[in-house]
């Protein structure tokens, strides 16, 4: 285990030297040193001690034998659990559709029963294909881009084709227990994302040959088709152009939306009006007096692009929209959606509908009911009561908070609520039988608009703060941030829960998983919501604002050092929010173990066992950019890391060696293995770099001679400096104040920023003179614009302006450019710097980098006077004459 | 009084040995109303009395008075101003901003002087339907057919409605059909719309739309 690997950081000669002069370490080493391990050698993995690597000690051998699937790109032990939870599901419907049972009219099973015979019994999707042929008809033979909107409603709630705006009736992050109207960002048409289509040529052709086989499948040719979806394809490149690909992707729900207010839509929606919204809602009037939007630049593009000019090209979309909805039934209609089939087993992927898409909460109940026990009801009740007391007790002796902060956070884990399976189990709805049609396509649509009707029925309606957040049978439990926590009842399978393990396993499996979901109502993104699940940041007082935002500062960075494939870094701020869970959940569970250190045990061992994964190693990486949650291995070896009891279980003591990395972050990460001379009290959160002691001899290895020179900053450096001479003359070289060091610094560095500053002025240079070629080629290329612009429409005089104008917005351009650009090569520099180890004083004025920023931005301006020159040199007949 | 006075104007290219007079002594007048053709050999000079005319060239002996100002005595500002507000100009190769509409080919002149757009709708419309771009008026230069580009410049120069018109092989550069209809376009503007058309041309056929032919050689009119 790298436990110390924590305490490493650039105030470790200032740790060394205290360590020196408190007499903390003697003239004898304290280490051994190895050299860094060979890559890529066969590891033997009976050999993993668990104090270096706790999840390799638990996992090795298991994940040795175990890779992905073929085409899948990660194998653990939730995907194990997965498979055995499908079984399951299937085996549900399968029992229910093969039951003689007389099912009470409107119950899940009378439901699924009668969904099921029909979709095996269906066979006629030339009836299908004929509905939509119609419905295309309507679709062509509209004539005005309100008559579309209109009609695109009516397909979107009948018969599932997305829509350009996305409207959503869901629970209201800002008040609590009702419902707002939502609308999301458009991720893209006609399967293709909007965001793949605005970054490659190859997927605007990919997306132009999907529209192209939907129209042809309506009848439509070729040419036709083709010529329609190079349009399709270009209205939608307009609107990724438009889009904030940045809104899509915050994790922290609140930050993406903005409240619109009616006035403000109307704006908006200058071509159409809120009416059109209004219509994908179900609306007349909105009780709401607005909506949150989460990307109106897109919406403004969307509303700009509503005109009946691109009628043909919205009509080309609703088409394709409504062909891809509906793709099931009419793949084998149509020689052009041949290869859109699914390819599964008929039962296979009738079961999948029912479960993913047409009674995901009917079967959600069902499932809790077999799968749900009340003798696990009761421990899982119990376990989360516990959880709950022991958090309780890590907040209430919480001395980094304030009282009243401590008071806050008790209250709002009080108003935490649990959503256990039983939750989902609703009674038989009688009315609901009434979505079983006469056949099965008259079905799915009844479902379809019962769907959308009760989202409609929403509005205006309390929120429901007791309905479940996931199905029962997706292995997992969430928070939301509503302050419930949803635990679902297929994660109560071994090795997650068993009711006859231990209570250290089930804390370590299940326990785990809750305590980690009541961990996200503390962690970065939820601490802004309030007890009653609220966004409201300003609930807690400044100061613990503050302690909280240095803890998680403190965090992100410890996250940070850790690594998969030795050299990509976990990102600590992008999996701050779960890592945060993830050590609410450990501390949590230790304080219940704390004092049984065989529970304690089982604990360490199945919070392992549970992480268990193998990825693919290009999924390995880019899941450090994709994922929020660290990696199996760091969600292990980085919590226990920081968990002295680990160390009590496992002994480690005195006398053990440990690796640690230096500088892993860095350039030259160094790997030792240390000996353990004492052990110290830290955790992530106060890591100081105060803890690591270590010989003279091995830091000059590492960190060469820095560690003996003592700098002094205080009221009065000379007499400390003084004292210290006097008392520790022989443990140090070099007695510095601030200033002694500055001064040697700048000595030392002065050449080095000679060749710098000449560097700069060179580069400065040579890009002036770039600037003004530029400007004379560019001027040879449109002599003849300006030839026509003069004799045309403009004079000399105004045109010479005109390239000033231009040159100086092109300046203030470029240098609006160059600042972040300035501030990333800045940090590159630093760090190559620090990572050569040396020490050069890089000051960076605001007042002076303005005032260079204008001097810079006047004289790239004037490079404009050399074309304005060759302007009035330039023979305007000979221009215009000759081509 | 003339729109157009020109007297004793001689132009040399060239210095020294290497110089070479393409106009010599040149007289000539234009009434206000009149579609004139200027005819003559290549090297007769017409171009470039056109486009000293025009105030294009200023580099020349003798004195040339456009709307009764004399242009050769005028500050390069004022002859900017007194050739935007008077003159249009048609050239061989059109001449078009290639990444502009035909509409804002057009309407380029006029929205430089400041003029909105809601200004010039009429005058548009009424500009376009007269050269029959109208189904046009989105599309780009590089979509046009030859004809249509010089419809495109000839619209450019009659929008502000100039008194003069001045232009140099419009149709030179186009095939016979184009080219009449080119011609068409010009008497009807010189008729409808009473703006002068000083025009060079090769051609006899092109000439003969015109109310009056002045024949250029060795730099003299003949």
């Amino acid at each position: 285990m790298r436990k110390n690997q924590r305490v490493i950081s650039l105030f470790t000669a200032l740790a060394l030297t205290a360590g020196l002069l408190c007499g903390c370490a003697s003239g004898e080493s304290s280490e051994t040193s190895a050299p860094a391990p060979e890559k890529h050698e066969t590891a033997d993995l009976s050999a993993i001690r668990a104090q270096d690597d706790f999840y390799g000690y638990i996992n090795a051998q298991r994940l040795a034998d175990t890779l992905p699937a073929y085409g899948e790109m990660m194998w653990g032990t939730y995907n194990e659990v997965e498979d055995q939870t499908v079984e399951e599901v299937f085996g549900l419907i399968a029992e229910i559709a093969s039951s003689d049972e007389n099912y009470e009219a409107g119950s899940p099973e009378y439901l699924i029963r009668s969904v099921y015979d029909q979709a095996m019994a269906f066979d006629d999707n030339a009836a299908v294909y004929s509905e939509v042929l119609c419905l295309c008809d309507r679709i062509n033979g509209v004539r005005s881009i309100g008559e579309l909107a209109a009609l695109w409603k009516e397909l979107y709630r009948s018969y599932g084709a997305n829509t350009p705006f996305q409207p959503v009736v869901r629970q209201d992050y800002f008040k609590a227990g009702q419902y707002s109207l939502i609308i999301d960002q458009n991720k893209g048409f006609c399967g293709s994302a909007f965001e793949d289509i605005s970054d490659s040529a190859d997927d605007c052709v990919s997306m132009k040959k999907y529209i192209t086989d939907m129209l042809m499948s309506t009848g439509c040719g070729k040419d036709t088709a083709e010529s329609k979806a190079a349009d399709a394809v270009r209205l939608s490149l307009d609107i990724a152009h438009a889009t904030d690909f940045s809104a899509g992707k915050v994790s922290n729900p609140f930050a993406a939306f903005d409240f619109v207010s009616e006035e403000d839509m109307n704006g908006i929606f200058s071509n159409l009006d809120t009416s059109v919204i209004k219509l994908f809602f179900g609306l007349e009037e909105n009780p709401y007096g607005g909506w949150y939007v989460k990307d109106r630049g897109q919406l403004e593009k969307i509303n700009e692009l509503m005109t009946d000019e691109n009628l043909e090209s919205w009509k080309t979309i609703l088409i394709s929209e409504l062909v891809t909805a509906n793709i099931d039934f009419l793949s084998s209609e149509a020689d052009s959606l041949s290869a859109y089939g699914s390819g599964e087993e008929k039962e296979y992927a009738v079961c999948m509908k029912i479960a993913s898409k047409l009674f995901y909460n009917e079967l959600s109940g069902l499932y809790a009911e077999r799968y749900y026990t009340p003798e696990m009801d009761k421990a899982i009740r119990e376990m989360c009561e516990q959880l709950r007391e022991s958090y309780r007790e890590l907040i209430g002796n919480a001395d980094w908070l304030t009282e009243e902060g401590r008071a806050a956070l008790l209250a709002k884990l009080e108003n935490m609520q649990f959503i256990l399976p039983d939750a989902a189990v609703t009674p038989a709805d009688p009315d609901s039988a009434e979505v079983i049609k006469n056949s099965y396509p008259e079905t799915i649509r009844a479902i379809r608009e019962d769907s959308y009707d009760d989202s409609i029925k929403n509005i205006g309606a309390e929120f429901d703060m007791t309905r479940p957040g996931m199905a029962n049978f997706e292995v997992n439990a969430c928070y939301n941030p509503n302050n419930t926590v949803t635990i679902t009842a297929a994660i109560m399978h071994a090795p997650f829960f068993d009711p006859k393990a231990d209570t250290g396993t089930n804390l370590g499996g299940l326990g785990d998983m809750i305590g980690h979901e009541m961990g996200h109502g503390f962690d970065t993104t939820c601490m802004d919501c309030n007890e009653k699940g609220e966004y409201a940041p300003d609930w807690l007082c400044d100061a613990d604002r503050q302690a909280f935002a240095q803890r998680a500062k403190n965090m992100q960075k410890y996250f940070s050092t850790f690594t998969v494939l030795d050299i990509y870094h976990v990102d600590g701020e992008k999996t701050s929010g779960e890592n945060y869970a993830d050590l609410g959940s450990m501390e949590c569970i230790v304080n219940i173990l704390k004092d049984d250190r065989e529970q304690l045990k089982k604990y360490f061992e199945n919070l392992a066992c549970i992480n268990a994964e193998t990825r693919v190693d290009s999924y390995a990486i880019e899941a450090l950019e994709t994922d929020e949650h660290s990696p199996g291995k760091v969600r292990v070896n980085a919590l226990l890391s920081c968990c002295d009891e680990f160390y009590e279980i496992y002994d480690v003591k005195e006398g053990d060696t440990v690796k640690v990395t230096f500088g892993a972050d860095g350039f030259l990460p160094s790997v030792r293995e240390l000996r353990v001379r004492a052990a110290t009290l830290t955790d992530y959160e106060n890591s100081n770099g105060m803890t690591l002691v270590m010989s003279e001899k091995m830091f000059k290895e590492i960190y060469k001679d820095k560690p003996l020179n003592v700098f002094i900053s205080c009221s009065d450096p000379e007499a400390a400096a003084k004292v210290i001479r006097d008392h520790s003359a022989d443990m140090v070289s070099g007695i510095q104040t601030r200033e002694e060091y500055r001064e040697e610094v700048r000595q030392n560095s002065s050449s080095m920023m000679v060749i710098i500053d000449a560097v700069i002025a060179l580069a400065l240079g040579v890009t002036f003179i770039g600037v003004v070629s530029n400007c004379l080629i560019g001027f040879e290329g449109r002599k003849r614009e300006c030839a026509v612009l003069m004799s045309t429409s403009l004079s000399r005089e105004k045109l010479s302006k005109m390239f000033l104008t231009e040159s100086a917005i092109a300046s203030g351009a470029a240098l609006a450019a160059a600042l972040p650009l300035q501030a990333f090569l800045y940090r590159v520099f630093v760090s190559v710097l620090d990572g050569l180890m040396i020490t050069i004083p890089v000051h960076i004025s605001g007042a002076g980098s303005a005032v260079l920023a204008v001097i810079m931005w006047a004289v790239f301006t004037l490079s404009a006077l050399f074309p304005i020159k060759a302007l009035r040199k330039m023979n305007i007949a000979v221009q215009l004459k000759y081509e | 009084m003339d729109l157009i006075e020109v007297t004793n104007v001689s132009k040399t290219f060239g210095k020294g040995a290497a110089a070479a007079k393409v106009l010599n002594n040149v007289s000539l007048n234009v009434a206000q109303g009149e579609f004139v053709s200027l005819m003559g050999a290549s090297g007769s000079g017409k171009s470039t009395l056109l486009y000293l005319i025009g105030g294009l060239d200023r580099d020349l002996e003798g004195s040339i008075k456009v709307c009764g100002k004399d242009i050769t005595k005028m500050k390069e500002r004022d002859l900017s101003r007194l050739r935007l507000e008077t003159t249009g100009f048609i050239f061989q190769f059109y001449n078009l901003v290639q990444n502009l509409s035909v509409e804002d080919n057009i309407l380029l002149p006029e929205l430089t002087k400041g003029r909105s757009r809601a200004e010039l709708k009429k005058d548009l419309d009424e500009i376009l339907e007269i050269t029959g771009l109208s189904d046009k008026r989105k599309s780009m230069p590089n979509e046009l057919s030859g004809g249509q580009q010089q419809r495109t410049a000839i619209a450019r120069a009659v929008i502000a409605s100039p008194q003069l018109i001045l232009a140099d092989e419009a149709t030179g550069n186009l095939d016979s059909v184009s080219g009449t209809e080119i011609m068409n376009l010009f008497l009807r503007i010189n008729r409808e719309k009473n703006i002068t058309i000083l025009q060079v041309t090769h051609s006899e056929e092109c000439a003969a739309y015109g109310t009056r032919t002045v024949r250029l050689a060795n730099g003299q009119i003949m």
